[in-house]
């Protein structure tokens, strides 16, 4: 979070301050990627959305009011629409995915040995909040990853504050739940 | 241990260290192992960016720019841009149709667009030159390819200007890897879901080594893993699927609002790559 230079920030990037706008994206965009992550399952979508978004969050900058959450809170709804649009395009077009083995490939691949393993744990870690409904994947992804409070998050999704605060708590013990056991009672150890 | 994971709902989480954890902060001392786990599966999964996340910054300023001259600048010059549609329209009208059916992702803007590969190749070609996006002569096929032989259907065409009122489809994926391989597919559902959770299982156990920082156990897990996957490179695609594909969660309730029209994620079978050696 920008804090305190946000203010400052935003209007010299509504204005066309590439520096300013630059701070806006290495702060935010991270969390958005993720966030696309969960809800599309799929790493190339993630940052194809994310690029429509920002392309957004750049034609609309200048008609912006509002502080950081506020911000935040615009700018996940604006990536939430892309990906139901995403999602709906790809429904239309009754897609296979499987088609482009190679280009999944690419995307979810470990191309850099050096930071490999720690991507991986926060790959896997999204994975695996995916995994869960995806309106409890939302609440938790956007409270822990985009920061955003109960009511941010309620206004975004359209529901009740309370909704998503069970729907948030239904998922954290589900995946603990799934943390604890590793199962090795499954005969899927072969080798 | 003393959770069954099939117990779900059930497994013990209080108010309180659940909302902690939202807030990003660390389970207390006393936490059980379970929370414990949890607080590092999301404190991984708010980790620092990885410099691959934060790779795109400069295409991002390049199209920060390109956007803003495409929408404030002059009129001349940029015809490639001036073809798009601006940002508050319907997704789906006419002609739009057409596009989206052929490009799969809905376009907001020739920066885009050139990233993900869509544009005729001199539009990309100058893209490239202006933007820094992909060559035309190394396409980036975008995942959801379009068969554009798809008539608009009546009810998508209220477009995007809709709130929140609908939810994120269940699965945002498109692919639902069940793993009904010709070698043990005769069984139907029973066996494609025994071989939907070893695949499941591989990747969780995985997971799991890691967040309890089990080097060993995650070395071997990995290692088993990326047999599975075809490759260390497939791991995370594979693993992505798996999970993404409609392996049973632990929470079968359904959202707090359903959408009939999207269907559960158990429609299209289509095959992992790696497929599982065994």
């Amino acid at each position: 979070m920008l804090a305190r230079d946000f203010a400052g920030v935003l209007s010299a990037a509504a204005s066309g301050d590439e520096l300013a706008f630059a701070r806006l994206w290495r702060d935010v965009h991270p969390a958005l990627l993720r966030y696309l992550r969960v809800l599309t399952k799929d790493e190339t979508v993630a940052e194809d959305v994310a690029a429509e978004v920002w392309v957004d969050v750049t034609r609309r900058l200048g008609s912006f009011t509002g502080d950081e959450s506020a911000f935040r809170g615009w700018l996940f709804t604006l990536a939430r629409r892309r990906a139901i649009d995403a999602w709906r395009a790809a429904q239309r077009a009754r897609v296979h995915l499987t088609g482009d083995d190679a280009d999944l490939d690419r995307a979810g691949g470990l191309d850099t040995a050096g930071s490999a393993l720690e991507r991986m744990t926060t790959q896997q870690a999204l994975a695996l909040i995916a995994t869960l409904p995806m309106d409890q994947a939302e609440a938790i992804t956007l409270r822990v990853i985009a920061g955003l409070d109960v009511k941010d998050v309620a206004r975004l999704l359209g529901k009740r504050p309370g909704a998503v605060r069970v729907a948030a708590h239904r998922g954290l013990r589900t995946l603990a739940a799934r943390l604890s056991a590793p199962h090795p009672r499954h005969p899927a150890q072969r080798r | 241990m003393t959770n069954d994971p099939e117990q779900h709902g059930e497994h013990s989480l209080d108010e309180v260290t659940a909302e902690r954890l939202l807030r990003g902060m660390r389970p207390s001392s006393g936490a059980t192992a379970g929370e414990q786990a949890l607080g590092d599966l999301l404190a991984a999964a708010s980790a620092p960016p990885s410099a691959r996340e934060l790779s795109g910054e400069t295409r991002a300023v390049a199209a920060f720019n390109a956007s803003r001259s495409a929408t404030t600048g002059p009129r001349h010059g940029r015809h490639a841009i001036r073809r798009h549609r601006p940002a508050m329209r319907p997704r789906v009208s006419h002609g739009v149709a057409a596009a989206a059916a052929l490009g799969a992702l809905t376009i907001g803007g020739v920066a885009a667009a050139a990233y993900t590969g869509s544009l005729p190749t001199s539009i990309q070609r100058l893209a490239h030159d202006h933007l820094g996006a992909p060559h035309p002569s190394q396409p980036k096929t975008t995942a959801l390819k379009a068969q554009s032989s798809q008539p608009r259907s009546p009810s998508l065409a209220e477009g995007s200007d809709d709130q929140g009122g609908h939810a994120a489809p269940p699965g945002l994926s498109v692919v639902t890897p069940h793993p009904m391989s010709s070698a043990d597919g005769q069984q139907g559902t029973t066996d494609s879901q025994n071989a939907q959770g070893d695949q499941d299982q591989l990747c969780t156990a995985y997971a799991h080594a890691r967040v309890q920082g089990d080097q060993h156990a995650a070395d071997t897990a990995l290692r088993k893993l990326e047999k599975a996957a075809g490759g260390p490179q497939n791991v995370l695609a594979y693993c992505a699927r798996v999970w993404g594909s409609g392996a049973p969660t632990l929470n079968p309730e359904p959202h707090d609002s359903t959408h009939p029209e999207h269907p559960p994620l158990t429609s299209v079978p289509a095959n992992p790559q790696g497929q599982q050696s065994g």
